[in-house]
């Protein structure tokens, strides 16, 4: 899986940090996602989508 | 980025301190040396409050979130499986007197076992990711 996090967060130049912040989580959570080593629940992607102010189909990039 | 790699860095060496603390104390135990109960429970003192420490310290390292508790359980759940496998394995064992252990001895060794799994499962699926 691959995310487009780290592109948008530099858009709205947001830190690794705020994001954290703005969706509730650990930076460390933010640093896996945008690496996509981690599967988010539908509740954190849909907060993070929020965040960037996108959908999760965009945000998240899956390998057909 | 460096102001979160010092508390990462203190927070593992005193784990591992921690973990080779209560495995020294699960062998003292297993030796029968009288003293044992005295030293696991001074040991379990001292991860009480180095642990109380550290959180207070350190906040936003023992800060959770659902990745943590996620793979958190998942660490649980692996150390679980392994103490399971190795309870029974002494049960077969004991029984057959393949091996000879009391049942402090064996209790020790499951605590110890559970400890450290949960240690290294921790950091590995941490480390690792879920993806």
């Amino acid at each position: 899986m691959k995310t487009r996090i780290k592109e948008l967060r530099a858009r709205y130049n947001l830190t690794q940090e705020d994001l954290a912040k703005k969706v509730g989580v650990r930076r460390e959570t933010i640093v896996f996602l945008e690496k996509g080593k981690y599967n988010p629940s539908l509740k954190l992607a849909r907060a993070v989508a929020k965040a960037l102010q996108t959908s999760i189909d965009e945000l998240f990039l899956f390998d057909e | 980025m460096e102001k979160n790699k010092k508390p990462k860095k203190i927070a593992f060496r005193v784990t591992a301190i921690i973990a080779f603390i209560v495995i020294l104390m699960g062998m003292v135990l297993a030796s029968g040396i009288s003293e044992a109960s005295v030293s696991v429970a001074s040991a379990i003192i001292l991860v009480l409050l180095v642990s109380i420490f550290l959180r207070y310290k350190f906040p936003e390292r023992y800060q959770k979130d659902e990745r943590t508790k996620k793979l958190g359980a998942y660490a649980l759940a692996a150390s679980w499986m392994i103490s399971f496998i190795l309870a029974g394995t002494l049960f077969w064992a004991l029984d057959a007197k393949v091996i000879v252990l009391s049942g402090t001895q064996s209790a020790g060794l499951i605590f110890a076992v559970m400890a450290f799994t949960m240690i290294i499962f921790q950091g590995y699926f941490l480390h690792k990711g879920d993806a």
